[in-house]
């Protein structure tokens, strides 16, 4: 915690250095984070880097009290939620096929992972996304039911049931498969 | 069928991480995007970009039984019981108890601290300086702020028999240690709650209902008095959740202003957030490197002799 009270305090003062400890110390995790929210590589890449960029911008203006890796996962969340709505905005073309998702990896892969983290991201991908995004902020960044209540502006027993039902069908989905 | 905390960990688990390439693009476009808004920066009639604080809501505690004496009259508890969910309306030792007992579980609390300077005409001022509170069962930490930038971290912590107080200054690169006697009581929010839930069969006033932080809470004002030989004008004001009810807000009011007769400040603590889940480090005074061991004072009377020749 100090050492992000510290990076706080030089990145408000406009150290260089302190963006890129920040940038080093989550930028993994935002990642992970929104690929469990978009499951979209390339959505994910461009999420994580809309963040960073806006942030990098916000230096010298900067004014955090909490936690830090709680405000970039926020932030993260805000441009999944952003992207989610603008893709139910599209219209969908006649004779759209889903493409079909190849089991091959690109050697020029721009993301790494392993097989266990992919099937997880696909099936999380089958949750509906209020349950998906309650797994996610508390499992991977570690947030407070309570907390994510706030952010999804629901009770805390109602982000409960999501998280509870979420987790039997993401458990249905991966029985056999992990 | 895998267990539920299987599938947690199995979550929990899950790694995506930045390649090489992508690793260099992303750190690429955030260089540049920081580069470039500080270049802008410098250009006047730039507008600010304002950030979204993130708040915590405080934390439901269980409640358990701790017996009030209620003694004394008091005018705004008629009857006993409650009013249409109004649990204040009934008396302290109806629902005091539960209150107390739900402090007794509070293993840690954080919470905010201002000062607000009243003037002759009674006009008010915030402090730009202003304060952030952790406190454990024993030790405590205070970040004192400067506006928006951390000025200060000050901790005490147990030594033997008495307390280690490690203080470092950004403003200044600084650090300073000792040890000294006794504890931190004093500054315990927490210790402050039970001390007014204790006393407000006295109270002075029910101040009603308010709407603090986006919660309705109730209110109800103690005069210093009550608890020492204080002035009739000092006056304390304590407010609580009215779901929760826990505390909100804590204000102390008619404080004198050193060789300020005209004067007078009020603190409030608010903001707090029970039992959060702090980092294990919080209590644990740290250093940043190159910073030189040096009491404030000591390092302002150097600067001062420099800059007088």
């Amino acid at each position: 915690m100090i050492e992000d009270e510290l990076l706080k305090w030089k990145f408000k003062a406009g150290g260089k250095d302190a963006l890129q400890r920040i940038y080093e110390k989550y930028r993994d995790f935002l990642l992970t984070l929104a690929m469990a929210l978009v499951n979209d590589a390339g959505l994910a890449e461009d999420i994580v880097h809309d963040v960073f960029v806006t942030f990098a911008q916000s230096s010298g203006t900067f004014k955090l009290r909490g936690s830090l890796k709680s405000y970039l996962a926020t932030c993260t969340l805000n441009r999944c939620r952003d992207q989610i709505r603008a893709r139910k905005r599209q219209p969908l073309s006649l004779n759209e096929d889903t493409p079909m998702q190849s089991d091959f990896d690109p050697p020029d892969k721009r993301m790494i992972s392993d097989e266990q983290s992919r099937q997880v991201a696909d099936a999380m991908a089958r949750l509906p996304y209020e349950q998906r995004e309650v797994i996610a902020l508390h499992l991977n960044a570690a947030m407070k039911l309570r907390h994510i209540a706030g952010l999804q502006n629901v009770a805390t027993s109602t982000v409960k049931g999501r998280y509870r039902y979420g987790l039997q069908k993401l458990r249905a989905v991966l029985n056999g498969r992990l | 069928m895998r267990p539920a905390d299987k599938i947690e960990n199995v979550v929990k688990k899950m790694s995506f991480k930045a390649g090489p390439e992508l690793d260099k693009d992303l750190w690429a476009e955030t260089s540049k995007a920081r580069n470039e808004f500080h270049k802008t920066m410098l250009a006047p009639g730039q507008q600010n970009i304002r950030r979204t604080i993130m708040k915590s809501p405080i934390t439901k505690l269980a409640a358990a039984a701790i017996v009030i004496v209620v003694v004394g009259g008091i005018t705004f508890w008629p009857g006993g019981g409650s009013d249409g969910g109004k649990w204040w309306l009934g008396p302290p030792a109806a629902w005091g108890q539960e209150i107390l007992a739900a402090l007794n579980t509070v293993k840690g609390v954080t919470c905010r601290e201002q000062t607000v300077l009243v003037m002759a005409d009674g006009s008010r001022h915030t402090s730009g300086t202003w304060d952030i509170f952790y406190v454990s069962h024993d030790s405590y930490r205070r970040d004192i702020y400067d506006g928006d930038v951390l000025r200060e971290i000050q901790w005490y912590i147990p030594d033997g028999d008495g307390t280690l107080h490690h203080s470092v200054r950004f403003d200044l690169q600084s650090y300073f240690t000792h040890t000294g006697e006794g504890s931190f009581g004093n500054y315990d929010p927490v210790e402050r709650m039970r001390f007014y839930v204790s006393l407000l069969d006295q109270a002075d006033e029910l101040l009603g209902e308010q709407i603090i932080d986006g919660r309705n809470c109730v209110g109800f004002e103690i005069s210093a008095a009550r608890y020492g030989d204080n002035p009739a004008d000092w006056f304390d004001c304590i407010w609580f959740d009215v779901e929760t009810k826990l505390p909100v807000r804590m204000e102390k009011h008619g404080r004198p202003v050193t060789n300020q007769p005209d004067k007078t400040f009020t603190t409030i603590q608010d903001q707090f957030d029970y039992n959060p889940q702090l980092p294990d480090d919080t209590f644990v005074p740290e250093t940043p490197e190159g910073f030189i061991n040096a009491h404030p004072d000591e390092i302002r009377a150097t600067r001062e002799k420099e800059q007088n020749g």
